[in-house]
């Protein structure tokens, strides 16, 4: 009950004007760079970030989630309109919408996947109102080792569903730790690997180095590109028919289920919920040969299970501290920026701001589906301009965001390096997601580590003694234990795991 | 159809080598500055978080010359790479533009230096006619100005031109 009324009051303090505003204008500047092709949410959130700096803590956080769940609908836009999905996730709602619009029937597609992401995302957010406070009362009793043994199982999750190569993911995830362990150490406060550069004692900042991986070095790898052939007929009658509406319901029910589920694991990403909900709809269908034909359960489902997995996504960000993908890594430092600690204590020490920001999101998600139907086809048009105008401007405002996070020219250097880098783990096939989570994570895993041992004076067995530690770690150990099974299984058929 | 999967040892392609120099190099800063450190301290908690740096450092630079060693540096697809990547020497030149750029933009001011870099940068990305690249390049600076620097209160270095 308690928590029903703080819920309420959360979205009467995200009703005020200007909080609406934020909300609003994060929800469509996250749609206008979602439907640009190739830069899904963790690039429009980077991107996008400096202009958040100016705001108030509270109003800059609404709008980098609304940032987020814009840019999420931007790509599914572009995916059923153009066959260009703005991002990954999108891609199985581009292979029954592209169809469906070629049939005529843009509307209908546009408008499910839009009812479905909205439904989804608010039992995504009621979920949160109720199991975030849960879960970070039951975490305010966590020590030391449960929070390394927390930390590990993200690592462990998001290393072993980066890519087809293991060793890969966990060289990433190494590289980001390592590099979080630059500047003050976080017990003892000596300096560690500063070389007498007074920029680096504070160590490198975080979104300077998402700037370059998800903003710069996406421009950088997309100006060779050229645009697929267009469509350009009608959209249809916008409303969906009534079996429409049973068959795309059912299917955003399984979606919702599938993507919010997934979405608490880390390292479980929106496009993976995606494509297993859409799996799951191939193999419930009474007639699966119409998948990839104009499916309308195709499309209902895919996207209610991104945008469920996405909102599951806050539960371990906020009440643990613990991102589960490189958007909520970005989210979680941009709290640290303004000023908040994700974890336990926020829905306590922060009890206003947080259940501000998640009635935003009620309202958010509720304008997405009011404002955007009506400027589909603006959206269609902004995916159309070509890289030579957009990504200039990208990179302008890349360069300024990284300039602007502490007024410091290193930082600019700092996300052109990363840019550059990014470009060649892409063009090697090397994933960035661990290396994220390792930069993100690394004071986390190093303060429990080195609490942990001290507390126990050096005995190791503090970790699998104690009762929450020892299940986490155990579950650490199954995931990666699950992972190599199934890659040795599908090696032996001789496929990779991202081919499958 | 059963296939057998058998790993060895990959000769590193010159990718992989340079990979695998600069991950050593690494190490080895790692290691010498860590041990600098941890002997001119007394406290053994500064000494403990150098040892966890050299032991990350460590493991970084094992997994990494295992990787190469039976993976190869590898060229392979990776999500939202449907593209492929630029043409190398188009990439290369923005690289270089943009650091002029951000040279320019710490030295001399904001308006200028964006018009310049917005106007080449949109020249080297696609064919565009060099007027409208000016034009464009012009807008885009002042736009982008308007928004960031008098919209949101935004402060960029001034420079020399003090705009």
């Amino acid at each position: 009950m308690a928590q029903f009324l703080d819920m309420l009051g959360g979205i009467a303090a995200a009703a005020k004007p200007e909080y609406l505003l934020y909300a609003l204008i994060g929800a469509l500047l996250g749609t206008l760079v979602g439907v640009l092709p190739g830069l899904g949410p963790a690039s429009a959130v980077a991107i996008l970030f400096p202009l958040t700096a100016v705001l108030p803590p509270t109003g800059a956080i609404i709008a980098l989630a609304g940032i987020w769940y814009g840019a999420m609908y931007g790509g599914s836009t572009t995916a059923i309109l153009l066959n260009i999905p703005g991002e990954v996730s999108s891609v199985t709602t581009a292979i029954d919408g592209y169809q469906m619009t070629r049939q005529g029937r843009a509307g209908p597609a546009l408008a499910m996947a839009a009812i479905t992401s909205f439904l989804a995302g608010t039992v995504g957010v009621v979920l949160l109102s109720f199991a975030g406070p849960a879960i970070a009362t039951a975490a305010l009793r966590f020590g030391p080792p449960e929070y390394l043994a927390l930390t590990v199982l993200s690592l462990t999750a998001v290393i072993s569903l980066a890519g087809p190569k293991l060793g890969r993911g966990i060289v990433m995830a190494l590289a980001g730790l390592l590099l979080a362990g630059v500047g003050f150490d976080p017990i003892s406060s000596a300096q560690r690997l500063v070389f007498d550069v007074p920029q680096l004692l504070g160590g490198f900042d975080a979104v300077a180095i998402m700037i370059g991986l998800f903003g710069i070095s996406e421009v950088l790898s997309s100006v060779g590109a050229g645009l697929a052939k267009i469509y350009s007929g009608r959209l249809g009658r916008l409303w969906p028919r009534r079996d429409d509406f049973v068959r795309g319901g059912k299917a955003g029910i399984r979606g919702t289920a599938v993507g919010f589920a997934l979405g608490l694991l880390p390292g479980m990403q929106a496009s993976v919920a995606s494509f297993l909900s859409y799996d799951v709809e191939k193999r419930v269908a009474k007639r699966p040969e119409r998948f990839g034909k104009g499916a309308i359960e195709g499309v209902a489902g895919p996207e209610a299970a991104n945008n469920a997995a996405a909102m599951a996504g806050f539960i371990p960000m906020l009440s643990l501290g613990i991102p589960t993908s490189a958007t909520t890594a970005l989210l979680l430092a941009a709290l640290v920026v303004y000023g908040f600690q994700a974890g336990p204590l926020l829905f306590t020490q922060h009890a206003d701001f947080t259940w501000t920001v998640i009635g935003s999101m009620y309202i958010g998600n509720l304008m997405l589906l009011v404002l955007n139907l009506p400027l589909v086809g603006l959206w269609a048009r902004v995916a159309r301009i070509p890289y030579r105008v957009m990504g200039p401007v990208i990179l302008v405002i890349c360069v300024i965001g990284a300039y602007a996070i502490r007024g410091q020219m290193f930082d600019v250097w700092v996300a052109l390096a990363f840019g550059v880098f990014g470009v060649a783990l892409k063009h090697f096939g090397w994933p960035t997601i661990p290396f994220v989570l390792g930069l993100v994570l690394g004071p986390l895993l190093e303060r429990g580590l080195r609490q942990s041992l001290s507390i126990s004076a050096g005995d190791w067995s503090i970790f699998v003694t104690r009762p929450i530690s020892a299940t986490v770690l155990a579950l650490a150990a199954a995931t990666t234990a699950v992972t190599v099974l199934w890659r040795r299984r599908l090696s032996r058929k001789g496929i990779t795991a991202l081919e499958e | 159809m059963r296939v057998t999967v058998t790993r060895t040892l990959n000769r590193p392609s010159r990718a992989g080598w340079a990979v695998l120099a600069a991950a050593w190099l690494v190490g080895v800063v790692v290691v010498t500055d860590s041990v600098r450190a941890a002997r001119a301290t007394d406290d053994p908690s500064a000494v403990d978080g150098h040892i966890y740096l050299v032991v990350v450092a460590a493991a970084l630079v094992v997994m990494l010359t295992l990787s190469v060693l039976l993976e190869g540096a590898g060229r392979g697809p990776v999500e939202g790479d449907r593209t492929g990547p630029a043409p190398v020497l188009t990439g290369a030149a923005l690289v270089g533009l943009v650091a002029g750029y951000a040279i320019c933009f710490s030295t001399i001011g904001f308006l200028l230096p964006t018009a310049v870099f917005v106007a080449v940068a949109a020249r080297l990305i696609g064919p565009m006619p060099w007027w409208l690249c000016a034009v464009f390049g012009v807008v885009a600076a002042v736009a982008t100005r308007l928004v960031f620097v008098d919209g949101a209160g935004m402060v960029l270095p001034r420079g020399v031109l003090g705009w």
